[in-house]
């Protein structure tokens, strides 16, 4: 029974990828990595989604430190408001984008006064990108840290250990798989995002057309080119992601 | 619901329109007579003709299929499933820009920093406006200053209302009521002509019901319709 079911939802996942495999021919994929488009897509795609992962890591982190970590009135609804545009619509999460930093948003007065454009710019991309995936990373890294024994840590202050060196010696290893995996999911689903991404930045060969976009755009016009750019995609994603886990896990 | 209903024998007679989504008031706007008058179900699916026509090219369940412009028609032709289209209506470019936008015309549009908005050179809108700007002579400096392909033509009408793009093209009947207090509308002159063109599938099994919505909409009542949506007759 339990054998059954799981090869029925294993073959459900691995059916799709099959057949997306079954439509591409080595040729056409060869020819669809040579054409600008596709590597101005790839080269955006790395260039927003490993900006985005750096912004996540910088802002993720110490937020989930402090959702686990510090008692502050409001954290349950702190926690909620992280957790939303992992369930908002992605376009939702565009125009809720647009809103907040577009030129007519609440912040965009201020933004274009100090020089900052964002929708229409790579920027705008990342910004959306962020959004949408610091999530994944906030929300690993929280419960790994509820789950991180604070006697280990108390035992460290009482040998003298200062602050920072806890963190160093005995937290951040302790979560260290959870990082990996975080830092994984934040990242692949930042190689996936599309409808934040055109909504609130638009689509634009070699500025916000990313490769999910790009697989949008081949789609309606040449669906032979979205099945080849859709395994590129899945391609690098999957060895980045492997390669992620198995680096960062290893240590 | 509609999953459960689809399992049944007796599922009410459901007739699948997918249409442009320069279409959708007109075409929603003719749903209710329609159905009480032939006991059918009408189901829309409105969006880029391109998207529309990669749907039938890969066999989606269609009976009708309105396309805005030629070339996505010629792509349902070319699948087989369509044998014949007939034009039922044309439309007209115009120039759109946000109620308090600054510039005053077509020559404009290649002025430094400008944002100009446009539907995808694959999606019929966007293939016609940049027919409209090679005519104007100003394609070059306008497209230099394209920040945006849209995946319809709702979509630029969505950026350049919100006050995001200084400018778009699309077509006249885009500028409907909900929208219209948002947008300065400008007159493109140009000799672009959009022309929708509407099919019953070959494979339809309720070709009878879809030749009679196509003669709902060439007749008196799709043509007033049509008429009062800012749609031009063929």
């Amino acid at each position: 029974m339990l054998a059954a079911l799981g090869g029925v939802a294993l073959v459900f996942f691995a059916l799709p990828l099959v057949g997306l495999v079954s439509r591409a021919t080595p040729s056409g994929l060869w020819r669809q990595l040579g054409a600008p488009a596709v590597q101005a897509a790839l080269w955006l795609s790395l260039e927003v989604s490993l900006v985005s992962l750096g912004l996540c890591l910088v802002l993720g982190m110490p937020l989930a430190f402090l959702l686990a970590r510090v008692e502050f009135p409001g954290r349950a609804l702190a926690r909620g408001l992280v957790s939303l545009p992992m369930v908002l619509p992605p376009v939702v999460g565009g125009i809720a984008l647009l809103s907040a930093f577009g030129r007519k948003g609440l912040l965009g007065g201020w933004l274009a006064e100090v020089g900052v454009v964002l929708p229409f710019t790579t920027a705008g991309a990342v910004v959306a990108v962020t959004f949408v995936s610091m999530p994944f990373l906030v929300m690993t890294i929280e419960a790994a840290l509820a789950s991180v024994d604070p006697r280990l840590e108390q035992a460290a202050a009482t040998l003298g250990a200062s602050r920072w060196r806890i963190l160093q010696t005995v937290t951040l290893p302790a979560i260290r798989p959870a990082l990996a995996a975080g830092l994984a999911l934040c990242w692949a689903r930042g190689l996936g995002e599309f409808g934040a991404t055109i909504t609130f930045a638009g689509n634009l060969e070699g500025r916000t057309q990313t490769m999910p976009l790009a697989v949008y755009d081949a789609l309606q016009t040449d669906p032979e080119a979205a099945v080849t750019l859709g395994l590129v995609l899945l391609a690098v994603s999957l060895t980045l992601l492997m390669a992620l886990r198995g680096r960062i896990s290893r240590r | 619901m509609s999953l459960v209903m689809a399992c049944k024998g007796d599922a009410p007679r459901e007739l699948k329109v997918s249409a442009a989504m320069s279409l959708k008031e007109v075409f929603t706007g003719l749903e209710v007579a329609f159905e009480a008058k032939h006991g059918v179900d009408v189901v829309f699916n409105f969006a880029g003709s391109q998207i529309l026509a990669g749907q039938i090219v890969e066999g989606a369940p269609v009976d009708v299929f309105a396309a805005a412009d030629e070339p996505q028609m010629r792509r349902a032709i070319a699948s087989g499933r369509v044998a014949r289209a007939e034009v039922f209506a044309q439309n007209r470019l115009v120039l759109i820009t946000p109620v308090d936008g600054s510039i005053s015309g077509a020559a404009e549009l290649g002025r430094p920093g400008l944002r100009l908005v446009l539907a995808g050179p694959g999606v019929p809108a966007g293939a016609y406006a940049r027919q409209a700007l090679q005519e104007l002579g100003v394609a070059e400096a306008a497209l230099a200053n394209l920040v945006s392909n849209e995946e319809n033509v709702r979509g630029v009408v969505g950026k350049v209302s919100a006050g995001e793009a200084d400018a778009g093209v699309v077509y006249a009947t885009d500028v409907t009521a909900a929208v219209a207090d948002k947008l300065r509308v400008l007159a493109l002159a140009v000799s672009v002509q959009p022309r929708y063109e509407v099919a019953v599938l070959t494979d339809s099994a309720e070709s009878s019901l879809g030749a009679a919505f196509v003669a709902e909409l060439a007749g008196p009542g799709g043509q007033t319709l049509l008429v009062q949506h800012g749609f031009l007759l063929p």
